[in-house]
């Protein structure tokens, strides 16, 4: 069995390392399982496409598409802009207001959209010139972009927790409400380093705004903040489904940018939709495949062997020990893969454990989302990097050199929920409980 | 040659519009049905099934035509272009290989499924077929750009795009003239 495990591991890493899709690893390693190891001599290969294709299937997966459609349509369109325009506003004049606005876009933003790759292209796009351009070295623009998207995976709607929600069977909705809290923190903390790096890197603020133009460009907003309005409000109140909150965004964000602000015309519609379908293929894939090799850890039962030799868990294990050892693995295993094929993979080997401890589901979720959104954005290999350096166009070093502090101030954050869990439960206790 | 090829990627580009607008009206009106009418549309959840299967394994060959899967170049970014160039083809041929693996076990799997949907009654072997279709058109898109990379000069991600990073170097210089301009 360990050499089973050993096997997997191996395959996964090597190729990974040499650049092949993300697919490949995880299709070649199950297949090489279920063609060549004791536990499956009684299944054929045929199984996996089954587990990929079921993989796919589950209702609640519908939100996805949905909430990246509307993602690409408000970003095509004008609403983004006019979000950002609103925080510039308001803040852009204090000590270290640039930086603050970019953080407090990438929540705004987070709450139309549920990826952090969706938000460093949304808000970097517009904002990293603007920062270097006030004086801010560009290595400091990049991490604070990438890493403020961090917040976008928290702020419901998130894709992150729609995945762990279909593996593990948690309801979404008390997912959606439970990372609010968390997403607020880290933005709190991220606001708190921008004034003191700008006060140090002696940058001066931006002219303050009028009352008029302020007036102006709150009303511009008023239309656009209305997504946290259908998406909380409609699962707070449980008018919605996730599912049904992603469909109503999807028809807002239409009738806001087609009719509303007339910004795009319904020859637009097609390539919008093509390209949402194009991001939805990529990670369904990684579903499909992801579930697949999810399928054979599970039949050979390698959750256990993991769980218990490699982080020394057991029966007797206290929940805020398991609870590290589940962020630990996720947050290593986003510096390397993919967040969805992470939390399809861990989630159900360290659920046995999760669940012998008695820890809440929503916590788990919120930790693992939580951790997948720091790793993502945590060199060598967390995926953010990738999404960063290809809109950027800048070579890895330089898009990595500024991460350090935001990386101390996300984990942090992550202590502090894993401590005092109430930051994350206060919100959907009050909704559910 | 490349007129086919150009035909064939357009056609499943239009496919997935075609099926991601469908997924969104049926969602929507299934929303409307429920808080207006009170019942659910059981068909509208049903095709959103078929449709996803369609995006998936459609998309995984468009995609795979487009050079957009997600990899990790941390390590390949860092040798010479011509070492690069042959890496990529390997990559390219092995992926290649393994998609027609699979599409040789998803045409056995679906071929085998004997049952029809319970609301619509549609045979699901037809549905499922969609997945080895997908899988062998993905095959033969890694095995053209295994081509191209073998031809060279540039390293290509897919049959027709390369990757480009020398080409695009100075984006915030660009951006920041875009800004000024506008």
């Amino acid at each position: 069995m360990a050499s089973l495990a050993l096997t997997l591991g191996i395959v996964l890493v090597v190729l990974l390392l040499l650049g092949f899709p993300m697919k490949v690893p995880l299709l070649g390693a199950a297949l090489l399982a279920v063609l060549l190891f004791e536990p499956f001599r009684y299944s054929s290969p045929e199984v996996l496409v089954q587990q990929w294709i079921t993989g796919i299937q589950p209702a609640a997966l519908i939100a996805v598409p949905m909430f990246m459609l509307a993602a690409e349509i408000m970003t095509r369109g004008q609403a983004a802009d006019r979000l950002l325009d609103v925080v510039t506003s308001f803040v852009g004049h204090r000590r270290g207001g640039l930086p603050i606005t970019a953080a407090v876009s990438c929540t705004l933003f987070g709450a139309i959209s549920g990826s952090t790759q969706a938000t460093v292209v949304a808000v970097g796009g517009p904002l990293r010139p603007r920062l270097v351009r006030a004086g801010y070295p560009d290595s400091f623009a990049m991490a604070l972009i990438i890493n403020a998207s961090d917040i976008a995976l928290l702020i419901p709607p998130s894709i992150g927790m729609i995945v762990y929600g279909v593996v593990s069977g948690t309801s979404i909705g008390e997912l959606f409400l439970a990372g609010i809290g968390p997403g607020l923190l880290v933005l709190v903390l991220i606001c708190v380093y921008c004034h003191i790096a700008s006060v140090r890197l002696g940058v001066p603020p931006l002219p303050r705004a009028s009352r008029s133009q302020r007036r102006q460009a709150l009303k511009r907003a008023l239309l656009p903040a209305g997504f946290p309005v259908i998406v909380v409000g409609g699962i707070y109140s449980g008018v919605f489904s996730p599912t049904e909150a992603a469909a109503v965004s999807v028809l807002y964000a239409a009738v806001l940018e087609f009719i509303a602000f007339r910004k795009l015309r319904p020859r637009d519609l097609f390539a919008i939709a093509r390209s949402t379908a194009l991001v939805t293929a990529v990670v369904f894939v990684l579903v499909g495949a992801g579930q697949a090799f999810s399928w054979v850890v599970s039949y050979a039962e390698l959750p256990r062997l993991l769980v218990e030799n490699v982080f020394g868990l057991n029966e007797g294990s206290s929940q805020l020990r398991v609870l590290l050892s589940i962020a630990l693995a996720t947050f290593v295993g986003c510096m390397f893969v993919d967040p969805i094929v992470v939390i399809l993979i861990l989630t159900p080997i360290f659920a046995p454990a999760a669940a012998s401890a008695g820890i809440d589901p929503v916590l788990v979720g919120t930790v693992v989302t939580m951790q997948v959104a720091i790793g993502s954005a945590t060199p060598p290999f967390g995926c953010d990097i990738f999404t960063a350096i290809a809109i950027f166009r800048r070579p890895y070093w330089e898009v990595i050199r500024g991460t350090p502090p935001f990386l101390a101030i996300l984990l942090l954050s992550s202590l502090l929920v894993i401590l005092v869990p109430e930051i994350a439960l206060f919100l959907r206790d009050l909704a559910f409980r | 040659m490349k007129r086919l090829y150009g035909a064939l990627h357009r056609l499943q580009g239009g496919l997935l519009a075609a099926a991601m607008l469908l997924m969104a009206a049926t969602t929507i009106l299934n929303v409307f049905a429920r808080n207006v009418l009170g019942d659910t549309l059981a068909a509208t959840e049903e095709l959103n099934r078929f449709l996803i299967v369609l995006v998936c394994f459609v998309g995984l060959s468009y995609a795979a035509g487009e050079g957009r899967h997600i990899r990790m170049t941390a390590l390949s970014d860092a040798l010479p272009r011509a070492a690069r160039r042959w890496l990529q083809a390997i990559v390219c041929v092995t992926t290649s290989a393994l998609l027609l693996v699979f599409a040789y076990y998803a045409a056995s799997y679906a071929l085998d499924v004997d049952r029809r949907s319970p609301v619509m009654g549609v045979p699901l072997r037809w549905v499922y077929l969609i997945a080895p279709a997908g899988l062998f058109l993905g095959s033969l898109e890694y095995a053209l750009a295994a081509v191209s990379n073998m031809r060279g000069p540039d390293v290509y991600l897919s049959f027709e795009r390369s990757d480009g990073y020398e080409a695009l170097d100075s984006g915030l210089e660009g951006a920041l003239e875009r800004e000024q301009g506008a």
